[in-house]
């Protein structure tokens, strides 16, 4: 098939990155352009094909508003369309106000026909183009070919339809206009409002639109998104390039990659340019996802932080009395209370009643080192291949096995690298074999 | 020497028939060109639509070579195309009034005819054996219109050959017609020129010197292209003056990417066979084969030829073991090989104003301290802007006389302007003065730095 060409940005529609790549694709409509028209009945007002259709597919008649103030409809029908795709609203809110200044007015020249519109037509009637999209044929700055004697016979409500008609089909990719057809008479007639969600997306989708938005997020509508089980909430999407979705103010900037949702609608992972500021004990941590790592940012169902890797700008250290970190990556609980770092590095002094030894022991290398939500640790991955002086005995946790800590700092269990025994507290021995898990009872 | 215009036709044409293949041809139908017949006039449809789409008038009495002069300006190697292919046109026309009148295609029509009018086709072509002209029709139509059929003709057989088939719509052909016939090419964005030219089921363009392949990606910026792919074979003229000399020559181009200075100019690109440039050593032969592909390195395993926004070598491999002679230097090139190469070469690097900054692999002698020094066949050298040595590579060992005794040499060099050792690594136990006015011993291999006044740190 060919279609009329056209240049397009391959990139986003929301991200300007510094040169601009333009990539041929093929546009909707036939050959010739997008024809926009009306059915010419006898004794009848012209009406464009997508309200007819809207009758005969059982949408109603177009409501929108006072039908003699163009304005009123037009901005009637971009606040119904903002509420699904506001980005989408605001793009043909300009696009609306330089439609009549990009058109070319043909007098007494009409436009030629269309073969095949897809819908059966009253015997008693014809259609006629009254809209020709195609600016390859049209000096600068110029998109619209008008048949000024038809466009005058159109009613404002008739207009505002094929107004939109058009500023839809300039970012369709379909090889008809049929399915923008049925989301400009869903929009004119109210019906978009009565569909879930996943319907909504598959009537953009059949228009031949690239994206769609939901909670937030500007999402391809190919490859495939996933919905929960009600069809209205978006569980798995991939985001347009360097589209923008808000986190507690903070415009987050995203790589097109797949988005998660918790069912409950709210974001789950996501990947994105730039960093995430998180205040953290008196400074902001800087969390990102970087074009060549595959990690996520993590969200809690309530909205918090989860996980995510740090920026590598800096070297983020945590230090407190008795412990010193580097890490790379961290994790908070539902509370945003510091759950762990990991990829760290660093030294442990540990202090307790039931520790003898207060030297310093070192954490293994790239170790996960998890905390309470007092701060006290929690577990950390052993790495030193000294002994520990527990209650005045040695014992040896095994090199790189997880040693863990109760509240009070007290040692509950570790992997022994040694044979041994050990007297307890309620002065039990208690005897082990080198590789099982020692669990202590206070 | 062959005229630039001249030379750029036979690279456009040759280019063409590489990818002519009628063995694919896919001739469904025939190819239109029409007319509109109002009771006072017959008007070609290209310049009719021209007028009531775009309100351009197209000026009478314009003849094929004004027509060609105009395209000329903004598409040289089209307008040495046209002029080609427009003695097919002349070949194969036949006038006839044979057939009966036949209406244009409806799918190549965006108007209607206004009332009283009607469109009948002019001319039917497959373009290889059939060019069928109504003759009453044709001796009714201005001369200009004449002339205007011709460059229709002309670009459709360019798209059907670029396509290995008819055009399917021949409106856009119509639009390209009519905006050449009328001067308005030149002054297009270059994006809505590309637009209009795809339309038209054209491939390719020529811009910054490159034939620019249009179905692939491209980045523009201020009007001019800063990356694009080039028709794969394509030519590319190198023209370049510098101290060494002029360079002239045409090479072909591989399918990889080409950058552009944001002055216009090719920054670096891929090319097949050899590329003799002038420079200050003589003429060197460079290369940018795909052979190095044994590196993990994409820009070392497919190396590209760099200019600077000037025009003049920045950056290239040569595989050809020739002379390299400047004043400071006289060596052979390409004398052994890196890690990932296959086979012996050398890289050089230039600074903008063409002398040498960077040349490795070479043997052969160097200017050090008045004479000259024998370098062998693994050494590379980086010099200052001024041409003194400043750092040398070698796998063999150097003789070098220091603190009055010639001590060899290996590894990483580093020299001040003065020619004076600046740190090195000994290929042999000895010993040097220090500036602690102590002897310092050395065992083969360590390394030892020297000051200004060439005692040893």
């Amino acid at each position: 098939m060919n279609f009329a060409v056209s240049i397009t940005l391959s990139t986003s529609l929301f991200l300007s990155l510094g040169g601009t790549f333009f990539s041929v694709q093929c546009k909707a409509g036939d050959a010739k352009g997008n024809g926009g028209g009306a059915l010419v009945c006898p004794g009848k007002n012209l009406e464009i094909l997508d309200y007819y259709e809207a009758r005969l597919f059982g949408f109603g008649e177009p409501i929108l508003g006072n039908p003699d103030d163009f304005m009123e409809m037009a901005n009637e029908y971009l606040s119904r369309l903002a509420v699904f795709s506001p980005r989408r609203a605001q793009m043909f809110r300009n696009r609306l106000e330089s439609f009549l200044s990009e058109a070319v007015f043909l007098d007494n020249v009409p436009l030629s026909e269309i073969d095949d519109l897809g819908v059966t037509l009253p015997p008693e009637c014809v259609w006629r183009q009254v809209v020709n999209q195609n600016s390859t044929l049209l000096p600068l700055g110029k998109s619209y070919l008008i048949d000024r004697v038809l466009w005058s016979q159109l009613s404002s409500l008739q207009r505002v339809g094929l107004v939109f008609h058009e500023i839809f089909y300039r970012e369709s990719t379909s090889p008809t206009s049929q399915g923008i057809r049925r989301l400009n008479a869903l929009l004119a007639t109210k019906k978009l409002n009565d569909m879930t969600l996943s319907e909504r997306v598959l009537v953009f989708k059949t228009a031949g639109l690239e994206w769609a938005e939901a909670q937030g997020l500007a999402f391809l509508l190919d490859p495939q998104v996933e919905f929960d089980s009600t069809g209205n909430t978006l569980l798995k999407g991939t985001a347009v390039e360097g589209s923008t979705l808000f986190w507690k103010n903070q415009s987050m900037q995203l790589r097109s990659d797949l988005v998660q949702f918790y069912k409950s609608g709210s974001l789950k992972t996501v990947r994105i340019r730039g960093y995430l500021q998180m205040p953290f004990r008196g400074e902001f941590l800087k969390i990102e996802t970087r074009e060549h790592d595959r990690s996520f940012l993590q969200f809690h169902e309530n909205g918090e932080f989860k996980e995510g890797p740090l920026g590598f700008q800096k070297i983020w250290r945590l230090s407190t009395e008795n412990l010193k970190l580097e890490f790379t990556y961290i994790s908070f609980d539902e509370m945003g209370h510091l759950r762990s770092v990991a990829n760290a590095n660093g030294f442990v002094r540990l202090n307790s009643a039931s520790i003898k030894d207060h030297s310093e022991k070192s954490i293994e290398n790239d170790s996960e080192v998890i905390f309470y939500i007092n701060g006290a640790l929690k577990s950390f991955s052993w790495g030193s291949r000294q002994p520990l002086t527990l209650w005045a005995q040695e014992v040896f946790p095994r090199y790189g096995t997880l040693v863990n800590f109760d509240a009070a700092g007290a040692i509950q269990s570790f992997v022994s690298d040694k044979d041994g025994s050990l007297q307890l507290q309620n002065q039990e021995w208690l005897t082990f074999k080198a590789g099982e898990m020692i669990h202590l009872r206070p | 020497m062959r005229p630039k215009h001249l030379q750029f036709l036979f690279i456009f044409v040759s280019f063409l028939s590489s990818v002519r293949g009628f063995g694919f041809l896919n001739s469904q139908s025939n190819y239109h060109i029409g007319v509109i017949i109002c009771p006072d006039k017959i008007e070609l449809l290209d310049t009719y639509e021209a007028r009531i789409l775009r309100e351009l008038v197209t000026p009478a009495n314009i003849n094929f070579e004004t027509l060609l002069a105009i395209i000329n300006k903004s598409m040289p190697d089209r307008a040495d195309l046209y002029r080609n292919t427009s003695r097919d046109f002349q070949n194969l026309i036949h006038l006839t009034d044979d057939s009966p009148m036949e209406p244009m295609p409806k799918k190549d029509l965006i108007l209607n005819p206004p009332e009283g009018c009607q469109y009948s086709v002019l001319l039917t072509t497959e373009f290889q054996n059939t060019l069928l002209i109504r003759k009453t029709l044709w001796e009714r139509l201005s001369s200009t219109d004449r002339v205007a059929v011709r460059l229709n003709w002309s670009i459709a057989k360019e798209a059907f050959v670029s396509n290995h088939q008819i055009p399917p719509n021949s409106i856009y052909i119509r639009n390209l017609t009519s905006l050449m016939l009328n001067d308005q090419i030149s002054a297009l964005p270059l994006l809505d020129l590309i637009a209009i030219i795809r339309a038209a089921g054209l491939h390719s363009l020529r811009r910054q010197g490159i034939l620019i392949d249009l179905m692939r990606p491209f980045t523009v910026k201020d009007d001019q292209l800063t990356q694009a792919y080039p028709m794969v074979n394509s030519e590319w003229l190198y023209e370049f003056t510098n101290s060494g000399g002029t360079t002239y020559q045409v090479v072909r181009l591989k399918g990889d990417i080409v950058n552009f200075h944001p002055n216009g100019v090719v920054e670096s690109l891929r090319f097949e066979d050899r590329l003799g440039i002038q420079t200050i050593g003589g003429k060197v032969l460079f290369i940018t084969p795909d052979s190095f592909s044994t590196s993990p390195v994409l820009a070392e395993a497919s190396p590209r030829i760099s200019f600077f926004s000037s025009g003049g070598i920045r950056r290239g491999f040569t595989i050809d073991s020739s002379s390299f002679k400047s004043t400071s230097l006289d060596v052979k090139l390409a004398q052994t090989r890196g890690r990932w190469e296959r086979f012996n070469n050398s890289l050089l690097t230039f600074f903008p104003g063409g002398d040498l900054d960077t040349i490795t692999h070479v043997s052969g002698l160097f200017s050090f301290k008045k004479s000259w020094l024998r370098l062998f066949n693994k050494t590379s050298v980086v010099l200052s802007e001024n041409q003194f040595f400043k750092e040398l590579t070698t796998e063999d060992p150097l003789g070098l006389v220091i603190q009055g005794r010639r001590t060899y040499w290996k590894g990483y060099l580093s020299f001040n302007e003065n020619d004076q050792l600046i740190c090195g690594f000994v290929d042999q136990d000895t010993k040097f003065l220090g500036s602690n006015s102590q002897t310092r011993s050395l065992r083969k291999g360590e390394q030892i730095c020297f000051n200004k006044e060439g005692l040893a740190l």
